[in-house]
């Protein structure tokens, strides 16, 4: 990991994603990949190659990488990292396994779900729905009110998916569950047309992309000012801090701080030429930026405690130092041992990066025929035109490639 | 300024550096290690749990009146025919593969027993097909019967596997139920059934 940490190593990917050269930005993290590992930073590489993997139709490879994922960071979530957490505040933020926020989870199992859905493989769909059903009662148990409540538009996307998931594996009575917990009606299903069969079409969409976190350096008085509402220093610690400051000694923190989101801007759906209003639009940036205000107060106070320790360090290096060889060796000891724990502190800037700004959700029923679909945002414009066959058939079209699920319809991409 | 002050602080860095370092990789096979074989690794499942479950289903369907009924019908050279539908997955795990594979071990018992007749599903892929989704929807037994007279089945093997999954920030439970029955294709009647349950789970550590 480069001294940008996780962000800056996956750049590359990112724009290569945001120009829409996917296969480009699988090859740059395949480089980036060791399947066997466990680890978080490999785990989030695989949710970054999954996003490049659905961009580029690749849905079996994509769910192969949520899967992995899933399993990996279930299984840090479970680890108590005692050893590994003390480091974030002795050498550098991203010693701790990383622990995704909960969108960030739900993400993984919706997205596997919209890949199955893609492959027509309903009964794995149901999985994924059933997962986020578990994932959805533990919110409930763990997460405070404001938080649950930020998580309002995640939960009934989760809802709105689910019902459209049961609904294709023929399970009506739990569709209309789904859509009484979301507080929505379904869709409803049209006559027949001459004895033919509607097709239901989710159309899921994507476009621009999150924020991501990128390693800044903060003065000390600048981040002292910041945390004061948040922290409160003991007066060993405190007597320290104004030493440091007293001192006039230029001490930096390794701090994250949060990029521009990719705005996907606003976006038109049109089918046969006339204008779809989205069932549901989810803004993920706004849900990574609450994410970082709120874990900010702690990337602080670890930072200025990683300054502490290593401040400390260097006194002790030079005491050791001056006790064996004299001052002017003592000086260069404490300096090397401060100098290198700045050197090994790294802000944490882990996390989902490639997930899109924006996410919207249409649900029609199209009669047996030929129609027109198209997609316009600030990051993709895009056109299909598919022959429905009339046997009832669903179709999952996902972004911002339209990709279809079925060969059982004849279908262009105009692009 | 005294050392000892940072001696708690020198060993944390040890200890960290100590925890990254470790034995290497190495390939097993059956009977190299019994804690490897018997522990587990997910909240799926796996060879330990089908065995288990194997070996409860077969056990019961052997002393069962069923098998006695079908021994019988043997004895008089009139065997009969079953045809073995798949297991389905109703839980939140991706278990899939485990329950095609428990499908298989049944099958593979039944036929080498040779007291029933039992009829392939690659033969008759559509039809099995369509006779497993009328199970996913209300069981229309007229339809069934039709269907099991043009399979040449008499009886029906099936199944269906469910679970109940709690989490929560210490742990995550996954209670699994499986669910199979014989159905007699000509009256709809249900012959047999089982019930095997299996617990898997991660907890926090």
């Amino acid at each position: 990991m480069n001294c940008g940490g996780y962000s800056a190593s996956t750049q590359k990917s990112r724009q290569a994603l945001l120009r829409g050269q996917a296969q480009e930005a699988i090859e740059h993290l395949n480089q980036q990949i060791d399947e066997d590992s466990q680890s978080s930073e490999q785990l989030l590489l695989a949710l970054e190659r999954s996003m490049a993997r659905l961009q580029a139709g690749q849905h079996k490879e994509a769910n192969q990488d949520l899967r992995r994922a899933d399993d990996g960071l279930e299984l840090l979530d479970y680890t108590k990292a005692n050893l590994q957490e003390l480091g974030v505040y002795l050498y550098s933020d991203d010693t701790a396994p990383y622990r995704p926020p909960p969108f960030e989870k739900a993400m993984i199992n919706l997205f596997n779900m919209i890949n199955y859905l893609a492959q027509a493989q309903w009964s794995s769909a149901r999985v994924e729905a059933r997962r986020l059903a578990v994932l959805n009662s533990f919110w409930q148990g763990e997460l405070d009110q404001q938080y649950q409540k930020e998580l309002a538009q995640v939960k009934k996307l989760i809802h709105w998916m689910n019902a459209f998931t049961y609904l294709v594996n023929g399970d009506l009575a739990l569709a209309k569950k789904e859509a009484e917990f979301g507080d929505f009606v379904l869709p409803v299903v049209p006559r027949k047309a001459n004895g033919k069969r509607y097709s239901p079409v989710l159309l899921i969409s994507g476009s621009g992309m999150v924020p991501h976190r990128k390693a800044q350096r903060l003065a000390l008085g600048r981040a002292l000012l910041y945390i004061g509402p948040h922290h409160s220093w003991d007066a060993h610690q405190r007597a320290k801090l104004a030493r440091i400051q007293a001192k006039g000694l230029m001490k930096w923190l390794n701090f994250p701080s949060l990029s521009q989101a990719v705005s996907g801007g606003n976006e038109s759906c049109t089918l046969n030429r006339q204008t779809v209003p989205p069932l549901l639009s989810l803004s993920l940036s706004q849900l990574v930026i609450k994410d970082f205000e709120r874990s900010k107060p702690q990337f602080m106070i670890a930072a200025i405690t990683r300054l502490l320790s290593r401040v400390t360090l260097g006194a002790l290096g030079e005491e050791l130092g001056k006790r064996a060889k004299g001052s002017a060796v003592g000086l260069l000891v404490g300096l090397l041992a401060e100098g290198s724990l700045a050197i090994a502190d790294t802000p944490d800037t882990r996390s989902w990066t490639s997930l899109p700004d924006q996410l919207k959700l249409y649900w029609f029923w199209l009669p047996p025929g030929e129609h027109q679909i198209k997609v316009d945002n600030r990051s993709y414009h895009g056109q299909l035109r598919l022959k429905v066959k009339g046997d009832g058939h669903p179709l999952v079209l996902t972004f911002p490639r339209l990709q279809m699920n079925s060969a059982s319809h004849r279908h262009t991409n105009i692009n | 300024m005294t050392i000892s002050k940072y001696i708690p602080l020198l060993l944390c860095g040890l200890l960290i550096a100590l925890s990254y370092t470790g034995c290497g990789p190495r390939f097993l096979r059956s009977g190299d290690s019994n804690d490897f074989e018997s522990a587990a690794m997910s909240t799926r499942l796996d060879r330990k749990d089908l065995i288990g479950m194997f070996n409860e289903a077969s056990k019961a369907l052997q002393s069962g009146g069923l098998m006695k009924h079908w021994q019988a019908l043997h004895r008089d050279g009139r065997q009969a025919t079953l045809a073995l539908l798949s297991i389905e997955n109703e839980t939140s795990e991706h278990v899939d593969s485990s329950l095609k594979t428990l499908a298989k071990k049944l099958e593979t018992q039944l036929i080498n027993e040779g007291t029933v007749t039992v009829l392939s599903r690659s033969n008759q892929p559509e039809l099995l097909k369509e006779i497993q989704n009328q199970e996913g929807k209300a069981f229309d037994q007229a339809r069934v019967a039709s269907m099991g007279r043009q399979l040449g089945a008499q009886y029906l093997l099936t199944g269906k596997l469910y679970d109940i999954t709690e989490k929560s920030a210490e742990a995550r439970r996954v209670q699994y139920f499986l669910f199979m029955q014989v159905i007699e294709v000509e009256t709809g009647a249900i012959r047999w059934q089982i019930e095997v349950e299996r617990l898997k789970g991660l907890q926090a550590g």
